[in-house]
């Protein structure tokens, strides 16, 4: 799967919007990810945490939840 | 202050493909434009390591479903020269044979799937079902003629399975050779209308010179499996010293990696090897090419697609040849390896580094291995070809951008994905997902 892609479009997504609420830093991101997707929630986690540094996403707790379904989606975020 | 936000964003449908291009654009003048690729490194490389010799070639072949044979000749070929085993001739007319077929097998899939729909002015394959289905037809019977006479040289259709270090697990039978031949002769009337179909596309104008790089022989045969490596401005190199020519470095924008030799890029593919190997064509292959200009230096890329045309000539009329060969010398069954008697003796293993250098459809691939005494790969490295191209489709690109600007974002956008699609590349762009971003115009 193309982690890579996703985690990229997942992340700028955040910081614009993360902005956008005003917030000085993201602590968590709800995430859920779907069984049939091939999406390797280990390499999300990690491509996340590399790209994360020297951002208002640095230290951010991913919560990934999971379904059987075919979806990638951003359920929400915490920050403060 | 804490604040939670709640929203549902769906990603997936977003994923356009494995490939960006970027063109940003400034008062009328072109400031960057960049193949972005975006694919996941697949870490092959790693995974042959501790590997044995013998299962490398199974594993390699799942590189790709269309080059499959090629990264199993490749590596078979890396394998065998880090070992120092010197294939027997009929061996290496077979793996010929094996080769003629994916080329040919993988130029009508570039030709009829992806270059076609463009030139027809359709977005897919899918919609010529309706308006063209003669050549649908066509095009599918072409390509499962091609995988059943694979399924019966290396028993499978695709990924081979007999093909293996030291030469065949099983050889062809007379009555599979007599089955082969007949198979090959069906295929000439559907080629012949392919230079039909290709006659009445209207390829872009667009030139550029850039260097070209293939396999290069001395002797008079049309160089794909074996050779040293060429390049039209004067290079000439051992295929164990590719590392001078590959020398790849990575790029921001790109998980791929760049390569450049005497120039900022180089090419490599079916333009290339005409380029410089065309008077070694099979006769019936320089008709064809000699119909439709090919017979010079080309430096459209462009006209990849009718290179590619002119090698499904040479593939079909030699593999014919060899076939009609084997028909009438016979094959020599004792060569015939057997997995568990004989091959430990006929093959014996030793520590060493190899390079296997072979024509893939798309260019020139390299596999190297370093092997220890037991056979086991240490270190390996495969250099692919679509990831030679890739500078330089950038080079075009930017050549051809600033002649189209005047031109709406949709034309501009056709003619780049068309030249990105010339190239034949190995990537997930080659179908019609490419995603084109303007920016600043």
């Amino acid at each position: 799967m193309h982690e890579l892609r996703l985690v990229r479009e997942l992340f700028e997504d955040l910081l614009r919007r993360g902005e956008e609420e005003g917030m000085q830093r993201i602590t968590r991101v709800y995430l859920r990810i779907g069984g049939f997707t091939e999406i390797d929630p280990e390499i999300v986690r990690h491509l996340f945490a590399e790209s994360s540094p020297g951002t208002i996403l640095e230290g951010a707790e991913l919560v990934i939840e999971e379904s059987p379904v075919r979806e990638l989606r951003l359920l929400g975020f915490e920050g403060e | 202050m804490k604040k939670s936000v709640r929203i549902d964003v769906e990603y997936l449908t977003r994923v356009e493909g494995h490939g960006n291009i970027v063109i940003d654009v400034r008062d009328g003048v072109l400031q960057e434009c960049r193949l972005e690729i975006i694919e996941s490194p697949r870490f092959f490389e790693g995974m042959l390591r501790g590997r044995s010799i013998f299962e490398a070639q199974h594993i390699t072949s799942r590189i790709c479903g269309i080059c499959a044979c090629a990264h199993s000749l490749a590596s078979i070929q890396a394998a065998e020269d880090a070992i120092g085993f010197t294939p027997s001739e009929q061996t290496v007319k077979l793996r010929k044979l094996l080769l003629d077929l994916e080329i040919l097998d993988s130029h009508i899939l570039h030709i009829y799937f992806l270059a076609a729909p463009d030139l027809l002015g359709v977005k897919s394959f899918v919609p010529l079902v309706d308006t063209h289905n003669t050549v649908v037809r066509r095009a599918l019977r072409l390509k499962k003629t091609c995988n059943d006479i694979c399924d019966i040289l290396v028993g499978r259709h695709v990924h081979p399975i007999s093909s293996v270090v030291g030469g065949f697990t099983k050889l062809p039978r007379p009555q599979d050779l007599e089955a082969m031949q007949k198979l090959l002769e069906s295929m000439i009337p559907d080629l012949e209308a392919t230079v039909e179909l290709v006659k009445g596309l209207r390829f872009p104008e667009f030139e550029r010179d850039t260097e070209y790089v293939a396999l290069v022989s001395d002797d008079a045969e049309y160089p794909l499996l074996m050779g040293d490596i060429g390049s039209t401005d004067g290079v000439r190199l051992p295929k164990r010293e590719y590392q001078k020519i590959t020398n790849e470095f990575v790029v921001p924008h790109s998980t791929a990696k760049h390569t450049r030799l005497s120039r900022d890029s180089y090419m490599v593919g079916a333009l290339a090897r005409l380029n410089l190997n065309y008077p070694k064509l099979h006769p019936k292959a320089q008709e064809v090419g000699d119909f439709f200009g090919m017979n010079r230096k080309v430096t459209n890329p462009y006209l990849n697609t009718v290179a590619q045309l002119v090698e499904c000539f040479h593939c079909l009329y030699h593999a014919k040849d060899v076939v009609e060969e084997f028909l009438h010398s016979g094959i020599n069954y004792e060569e015939e390896i057997v997995v568990g008697l004989n091959e430990t003796k006929r093959i014996p293993v030793r520590a060493g580094s190899g390079v296997g250098a072979v024509e893939a459809p798309r260019g020139t691939l390299y596999h190297h291995y370093e092997v220890d005494d037991h056979g086991r790969i240490v270190n390996a490295n495969c250099v692919i070809p679509t990831g030679q191209n890739l500078r330089n489709i950038e080079y075009d690109m930017r050549k051809l951008v600033p002649e189209i600007l005047d031109q709406s974002d949709e034309e501009i956008q056709l003619a780049l994905e068309m030249l990105v699609r010339a190239y034949d590349p190995c990537i997930s762009c080659s179908t019609h997902f490419l995603n084109v971003s303007f920016v600043g115009r």
